[in-house]
């Protein structure tokens, strides 16, 4: 065990593991200090605990098992996307969760990295020049982003979109295809604010603060405001009483509020280290397979976590997302353990 | 895809390099944004203060009730100080002032001995004390002079309404309630009338006050709307806070339970269920109901051998016939009536406290359209439901509750036709009428009060079931001829006292409290009872004419 454990040591790469410990210690600062009465147990370290655990399985893995393993997952999460739309458990007017014994989970979440590793291996084949590959890809890909926008879940559509463009880009996407590709999402970001009702709502709320409810979003800029250089102290801010997703979409605000400037400079320090670590790795590496699974994986997290910062600091209107391992929440945290056991795992150094 | 057109670029990964280190710059770039973002937010905060609040331009406005009542101004405190010099009676002047600003005689007389040409006298004087000083006329007294640039926001009723007007911070920026709503318009000197009354508003808090001690409960609400147009009259919800009183600013205090609290609200959901089916010419007037036995598990609290037609469902509260016309009415129409009355969203902009419906968390199948049938698995708050209440009896038009007096709305749209919004209150005018407990409890002669109890669990934070713990409730409609007034109470987990014989349903603990508040709105508002001759010119269907007899 200890020379298992040793092994996976020497090969793993020590510098970016340490970063994620610490965003992921962050979280558990910040789920202390959001709790009211103080406790130094709650669900959060629990869920902190179990990432940590399965994110060094994985990434014990070897590429060719992570590359069954996201077939597997990929077909049971494609599974449980379709029984959502028929079951109906639905949350503020979309349908994103399952409930297991009492455990809720957002198939969604999880099926990120999974798709991604496949598509790398897809593409990866796609470019020298076997077709089938590609379309069989792209099929699988319609099928995911239909399954996710049926929910409604636009943001993880727009994530699962972007980071899916992004390894297209690495592998080497065509200059006229990118500029086809933003042309069609802005026509499609147009459709669909003239179509969906809600969707129209947000932004316009977001260009004009009065005509609705702003109330989020004014309270996490005054959180952030009133935070300053150093923050109000843990557990001393008021912003989580206020607004009902604190701990997942807004916990970003509460970081300002409790824990001040100088912290919140060090989540996006870590997060930008993170993303630019991973990527320079890639210069190393010759096969495609991996260079495009490494894009896809780290530009999914470099997005995702823009997305909740973002939408926290009012630059674009609220998406519902989570910061991954730093929100509360179950599917987030183990779906970030997965995709960060994967990219441990894909730069992982043979000797 | 075209000859010679390639989908990527030849051999583009042997130098993607360049598009590696391109993604890098782009992703660096975009969260420098966010950097910048918190920098100018956190360090350079003078951009927001201005957006949310310009003291230094205008007077803060003040908000009054529907009366004209003030309930909330900025004052500027004074302070007083003396210049000991020109102070030609020391004595009589420091037993003079020991009286007014309740300080003894001897501190006072030891300032105006000190040789200082300035000395503070007492700091942050009420407007009582500052009224005093200037009749006694004494010019070396100076209240001018502030100490620092002090101004308090004051709310003179107190507690009373506190969940409405809300608070400030000491910067003057509206945190809650109305304060907050309204900041933009009130930091601009605009003054705000709230439709409100506020001896109404007291008069209530007063008799929630009592039931909930009598029950030792843990909390209550009450909200009176007026139908026509909207307007929320009184909005109370226990346990409030002081605004003046900073220390009494805790979670639970400040937690409007009115509009912000998710309830399951049970039985009062099975007229709007009857309304749904009824509108949608699912369900008939004479249609007949099997209650003898229990169906998917769902029981009746007093079971009943034998058959119950519409109005009788509704008078005896049948779980099974409510769960059996939920049925035939289907998921697919629940749905779209609650998303039609609102149930799926925020009602109240003026308030941002105003929560949205958590509704149904559970999977929504057969046996859940009908427990929501009847008002288990499915949550709203009390404003979203005395909006539906209001709805269903102003002709089916839609109301918008609104805290703003005389607000004008654009013609909202039908929820359910004339026809449908008439049985329903026929409906409501029944369960005084026919049952034994509740209707003599509630009804006040001459004021036609329709109603419907209601008795749920009461959820937790995480929208579990709570053991033991019930919220009863009571949602009342009048006259009924001519709908004008909603009104509802709630209180969270009575217990069990001798006085009532350990009873603490709604028809127990409620219905005489909702008889309480409509008399004090008979009083305050000045309603006059109906003479019974007007109603019989009014009707004209036959059918509606006998069942309006029997009320008298």
């Amino acid at each position: 065990m200890s020379k298992y454990l040793s092994n996976w040591w020497n090969e793993i790469d020590k510098f970016n593991f340490l970063i994620i410990i610490t965003i992921v210690t962050i979280g558990i600062i910040l789920s202390i200090s959001i709790n009211t009465e103080f406790s130094f147990f709650n669900k959060h370290i629990l869920y902190a605990s179990l990432a940590i655990v399965i994110m060094i399985l994985i990434s014990s893995l070897n590429e060719k098992i992570i590359r069954r393993l996201s077939l597997l997952g990929l077909i049971f999460f494609i599974i449980m996307l379709i029984s959502i739309l028929f079951l109906d458990y639905e949350i503020k007017g979309s349908k994103r969760w399952l409930k297991f014994f009492g455990l809720s989970i957002q198939p969604s979440e999880f099926i990120k990295p999974f798709f991604l590793i496949l598509s790398a291996w897809f593409l990866s084949k796609g470019i020298q020049g076997k077709k089938i590959y590609l379309n069989i890809l792209f099929l699988f890909f319609f099928l995911v982003a239909g399954l996710i926008i049926l929910q409604p879940d636009f943001g993880m559509t727009f994530l699962f979109a972007a980071s899916f463009f992004c390894q297209l880009f690495i592998a080497g996407l065509s200059i006229s295809l990118v500029i086809i590709f933003f042309a069609i999402l802005i026509i499609l970001s147009i459709t669909c604010y003239f179509i969906f009702d809600h969707v129209q709502k947000r932004i316009n709320a977001f260009f004009d603060p009065t005509t609705a409810d702003t109330y989020q979003i004014d309270l996490s800029l005054q959180a952030f405001k009133s935070g300053g250089l150093l923050g109000k102290g843990p557990a001393h801010g008021i912003i989580k009483d206020k607004i009902p997703d604190a701990n997942t979409d807004f916990i970003f605000a509460v970081a300002g509020e409790e824990l001040g400037f100088i912290f919140c400079s060090l989540i996006i320090l870590l997060i930008i280290i993170l993303i630019a670590r991973f990527l320079l790795q890639l210069l190393k590496f010759k096969e495609p397979y991996i260079i495009i699974a490494i894009v896809g994986l780290i530009s999914s997290y470099g997005l995702q976590s823009l997305i909740n910062i973002f939408s926290a600091l009012g630059v674009i209107p609220t998406k519902g997302m989570t910061l991954p391992f730093i929100s509360y929440g179950g599917s987030s945290m183990i779906s970030s353990a997965i995709l960060f056991g994967f990219l441990l795992s894909l730069t992982k150094q043979k000797k | 895809m075209v000859k010679k057109f390639h989908f990527f670029d030849i051999d583009a990964l042997k130098n993607f390099h360049k598009r590696i280190f391109f993604s890098i710059i782009v992703f660096i770039l975009v969260y420098s944004i966010a950097f910048y973002r918190i920098f100018d937010l956190m360090l350079l905060d003078n951009q927001i203060n201005t957006l949310y609040y310009n003291e230094k331009i205008v007077e803060r406005g003040n908000i009054y009730d529907r009366n004209g009542y003030l309930l909330s101004s900025t004052i500027k405190s004074h302070s007083l100080s003396v210049n000991p010099n020109k102070v030609r009676d020391k004595q009589k002047l420091s037993s003079q002032l020991s009286n007014i600003i309740s300080r003894p005689q001897i501190e006072i007389l030891k300032l105006l001995n000190k040789k200082n040409k300035f000395v503070w006298l007492k700091k942050n004087i009420s407007p009582r004390e500052h009224q005093k000083i200037i009749e006694l006329g004494e010019v070396v007294l100076d209240t001018e002079h502030s100490y620092k640039d002090q101004r308090k926001r004051i709310y003179p009723y107190k507690n009373v309404a506190s969940h409405v007007i809300g608070y400030t911070n000491t910067e003057g920026i509206g945190l809650s309630g109305i304060e907050r709503g309204f900041n933009r318009n009130l930091a601009e000197g605009i003054d705000i009338h709230l439709s409100i009354d506020i001896n109404l508003q007291q008069a209530i808090r007063h008799e929630l006050i009592k039931v909930l001690n009598k029950y030792s409960a843990d909390s209550a609400s009450s909200i009176v709307l007026d139908i026509t147009n909207g307007e929320i009259i009184a909005l109370n919800s226990l346990p409030d806070f002081d605004p003046n009183n900073r220390k009494s600013f805790s979670k639970i205090n400040t937690f409007n339970r009115a509009i912000s609290g998710n309830f399951e609200m049970g039985s009062v959901f099975k007229p709007i269920t009857i309304a749904m089916g009824y509108d949608k010419g699912i369900i008939k007037q004479d249609m007949i109901f099997d209650v003898s036995k229990s169906i998917k598990g769902i029981e009746d609290f007093e079971p009943y051998n034998g058959s119950y037609n519409v109005k009788e469902i509704i008078v005896n509260s049948s779980n099974i016939g409510t769960a059996k016309i939920a049925s035939l009415i289907g998921k697919k129409n629940q749905k779209e009536f609650f998303a039609r009355i609102g149930f799926n969203d925020k009602i109240n902009y003026e308030i941002k406290e105003s929560a949205l419906p958590l509704g149904n968390q559970n999977n929504w199948g057969e046996l859940e359209t009908m427990t929501i049938g009847f008002g288990h698995g499915f949550a709203v708050t009390p404003l979203h439901l005395i909006s539906a209440y209001a709805a269903l009896s102003n002709n089916g038009k839609k109301i918008i509750p609104t805290f703003v007096k005389g607000k004008i709305h654009s013609e909202s749209s039908k929820i359910v036709n004339d026809e449908t919004s008439k049985f329903f209150v026929k409906l409501l005018r029944s369960v005084v009428l026919e049952t034994k407990f509740t209707g003599p409890r509630v009804n006040v002669k001459g004021y036609e009060i329709g109603g419907k109890t209601g008795t749920a669990e009461l959820l937790d934070q995480n929208g579990r079931y709570k053991k033991d713990a019930n919220l009863t409730l009571f949602v009342a409609v009048f006259p009924v001829s001519q709908p004008r007034y909603a009104v509802m109470a709630t209180i969270e987990n009575p217990k069990k006292i001798k006085e009532s014989n350990y009873s603490i349903t709604a028809a127990t603990v409620v219905a005489p409290l909702i008889k309480d508040i409509i008399k004090r709105m008979i009083e305050i508002l000045g309603i006059s009872a109906i003479k019974s001759q007007e109603i019989l010119k009014a009707d004209t269907s036959l059918k509606y004419k006998k069942f309006q007899n029997a009320s008298f």
